[in-house]
């Protein structure tokens, strides 16, 4: 056992009980039982033996655990610290029992989900004393949630019921459908025979023209109905199968939020407040006045307007930028200041540059 | 937030390039102070018989640095280049060497690619060969092995937002009005224009403050009446401020100052530039600059600098070619040494030991490289 990794049970080579000493070499159905209070394996006939007379310490040294016979188990994984994690997971969960259709938005059902996590982890891997803490809070949520966990619990029979319920009832349809089917198809081929046989019948008693009429009338009936009964079989298999979808919500509680029309510019506003422009014909310079009238520069797309606006536009842009304060250390003088400054800010950091050093 | 401003925040210019001048010498002597070591290290190496040079302070650094864009200038005006380049240019050249040292990587050269580079950016393609021509001692490898080199040190921030054409609308505007005599607003103009091209470029103004504020702080040396006049348009109190004053004060009155304290801030700003601005009045550029007096000031830094100099990386069509040989003979040994895997699988000793590789060149390593905006200065 000395060589075994702690957590493992014993393996089926080198299986002896720790407790007995029994190998699997003595006891062919040497069977290793462990009790969820500590995890630790012994045989069934130790189990047998020890607790016969009711509830026992365990048998394992150091370990200062009450055992009761009824609570020993096989274990399901071969890995022990995964059966105890399992084991964890399934109590928390009886208790931690909403989902997301419980919650009004996302977020919350993932905080929810994140607490649940936390407490399965400090239960799974915290210290004694997390878990001793995480166990109070657990025992806590269940007292003061008490009726609502029950009342999800007995939800979730009754959504298991009626899935079974469901499941049966599909089941059931689909052998109806099938039966059916194959009603209507030796229907159908006893029709055929049956009107084949009549054709023959009046091609050999009357004459010609009377025959064609009859196979005309037999061929648009059949047409007929066929069609209609096709679309009055899927009418009644729609009405009669209550159709529903597995994991389709029922209620949508959550809402969409409505975030306004997209903006390209990320919330830029363009609306100039430095200047207003004033008529463009207003401003003239020689240059300006040379690109309106000279048709080899307007041929070409150039505008004018676009560079006087440009033009006005660097006149006033960033007048209002105070590189000392934004960029410095000291105060920043006003809100958008700062946020550009914390925008930045990281940038400068990389600016050494040495490449050949 | 006054859209022009949001928007200007948005350039490259503010984004990497815009410092507090406290901000910014600390930049220049942190760059000072890491060359040292290196090239302390390197000298050492090469001659070990002299002792370490005395290095350029980050102070003596400005003033040739302010030195060598003059020489930008003079060649730009010599190359006949517009003043979009032209200042582009200096503003490259002074941008690479806030966070390179002079004595790292050799000025006059780096002159020269900036002037072909910043007619890149601008989009105005100058041939290689003509301006290889014009320029003496320069060929186009010279030119061109700077390149690279210097887009990194730049941030590869290609977009450098000037004054001149903010004057031009201010101008515009400003014969708009009707009571301003035209004679005073050309005046002003012209002589706007001539401060612009010169003064800005030699001071740390594009560093410091947003392109408006240095084109009306030129405008305000020209003629000061004119550059408040545009202030006083621009923050002529809005409708919406009005009916506020008469209502309430909100909390959101708090965080936006009033358009009258702002006015206050930006005239203020506007001054602290204009005595920047007038520190390098452009007459200096020919009454001082490549005179006696700033001759004598500037030859003993020149001496200095050639003694501090890293021999690394005096030549840069060297270093360029070294450094291709080096990514070339990477991908070899990568290649090779796949090979010496499946043939040496049977030698029972391993593999046999080869010619002595040559000493690599110094610290070229991949990380350096690898890494477009260059490994730290650290290094």
């Amino acid at each position: 056992m000395a060589s075994q990794r702690p957590g493992a049970p014993p393996s089926p080579n080198t299986d002896i009980c720790p407790v007995c000493k029994t190998m699997r070499y003595l006891n062919r159905d040497l069977e290793f039982l462990i009790n969820p209070e500590c995890y630790h394996p012994m045989c069934a006939n130790c189990v047998a033996r020890i607790f016969a007379d009711g509830p026992a310490q365990c048998p394992y040294a150091g370990c200062q655990k009450t055992l009761r016979k009824k609570a020993f188990k096989a274990a399901y994984f071969g890995n022990l610290a995964v059966e105890r994690e399992v084991d964890i997971r399934r109590r928390v969960h009886a208790v931690f029992n909403k989902e997301e259709p419980d919650f009004e938005s996302l977020a919350d059902y993932n905080a929810y989900l994140e607490q649940v996590e936390e407490l399965t982890f400090n239960l799974v891997s915290g210290n004694p004393d997390q878990r001793s803490k995480a166990e109070a809070e657990m025992r806590d949520w269940e007292a003061k949630h008490k009726s609502e966990i029950e009342e999800r619990r007995r939800q979730a029979r009754e959504s298991e019921a009626q899935r079974l319920a469901r499941e049966r009832e599909a089941k059931d349809a689909a052998r109806r459908r099938r039966l059916d089917a194959a009603r209507e198809d030796a229907e159908e081929k006893a029709r055929d025979a049956r009107e084949r046989e009549e054709i023959l019948d009046t091609l050999a008693t009357g004459d010609a023209s009377h025959a064609r009429a009859t196979m005309q009338k037999v061929a648009l009936k059949k047409r007929g109905q066929h069609r209609l009964d096709a679309a009055r079989s899927s009418l009644l298999d729609a009405a009669s199968s209550n159709l529903s979808i597995r994991g389709l919500k029922k209620d949508k509680k959550r809402e969409a939020v409505d975030e306004g029309p997209y903006d390209p510019f990320g919330g830029l506003d363009l609306a100039l407040q430095r200047y207003t422009l004033g008529p463009l014909d207003g401003y003239r310079n020689d240059w300006v006045d040379a690109a309106r009238s000279r048709s080899d520069i307007v041929v070409g797309g150039y505008s004018a307007e676009e560079y006087l606006s440009r033009a006005m536009f660097e006149a006033f842009s960033g007048m209002g930028v105070f590189i000392e304060d934004e960029k410095g250390d000291g105060e920043l003088a006003t809100r958008e200041a700062a946020q550009a400054a914390a925008a930045t800010s990281d940038t400068a950091q990389k600016m050494d540059v040495d490449v050949f050093a | 937030m006054a859209t022009e401003d949001a928007r200007y925040r948005l350039s490259s210019q503010y984004r990497l390039w815009s410092f507090s001048p406290a901000k910014l010498r600390d930049l220049r002597e942190k760059t000072n102070a890491l060359v040292r070591p290196h090239i302390t290290a390197r000298l050492a190496e090469l001659k070990p018989t002299e002792p370490a040079p005395e290095f350029l302070t980050a102070e003596e650094e400005t003033v040739l640095l302010r030195f060598f864009t003059t020489e930008l200038i003079r060649a730009a005006i010599h190359c006949d280049l517009p003043t979009e380049i032209r200042a582009t240019a200096a503003v490259f050249l002074k941008r690479f060497y806030v966070t390179n040292s002079l004595m790292t990587y050799p000025p006059m050269d780096l002159i020269k690619t900036c002037l072909f580079f910043g007619g890149k950016a601008e989009g105005y393609f100058a041939k290689l060969s003509k301006l290889a021509e014009k320029l003496s001692d320069t060929t186009e490898e010279k030119i061109l092995a700077g390149e690279f080199l210097l887009c990194q040190g730049i941030r590869f921030a290609f977009d450098v937002r000037h004054p001149f054409r903010g004057l031009e609308g201010a101008i515009l505007e400003l014969r708009r009005q009707e009571d301003i005599d035209k004679p005073r607003i050309d005046a002003a103009h012209q002589q706007a224009r001539e401060i612009l091209k010169v003064s800005p470029l030699l001071t740390d103004a594009y560093f410091h403050y947003a392109p408006s504020q240095i084109m009306l702080a030129a405008l305000s040396l020209a003629d000061r009446g004119l550059a408040e006049r545009i202030i006083n348009s621009a923050f002529a109190p809005t409708r919406r401020e009005e009916a506020g004053r008469n209502a309430d004060a909100t909390a959101t009155e708090m965080m936006h100052p009033t358009s009258s304290e702002i006015k206050e801030k930006v005239t203020a700003a506007i001054e602290a530039c204009r005595d920047m601005l007038a520190t390098e009045p452009p007459e200096r550029m020919e009454t001082y600059w490549g005179k006696a007096e700033s001759l004598k000031l500037i030859r003993p830094l020149l001496k200095k600098l050639r003694r501090c100099r890293d021999p690394d990386k005096a030549d840069l069509v060297e270093l360029q070619r070294a450094r291709r040989e080096w990514a070339a003979n990477a991908s070899k040994e990568k290649e090779a040494g796949q090979d010496r895997k499946k043939t040496n699988a049977g030698l029972a000793l391993g593999e046999p030991i080869g010619p002595n590789e040559p000493k690599r060149r110094k610290v070229t390593g991949p990380s350096a490289a690898d890494d477009v905006f260059g490994g730290a200065l650290g290094q």
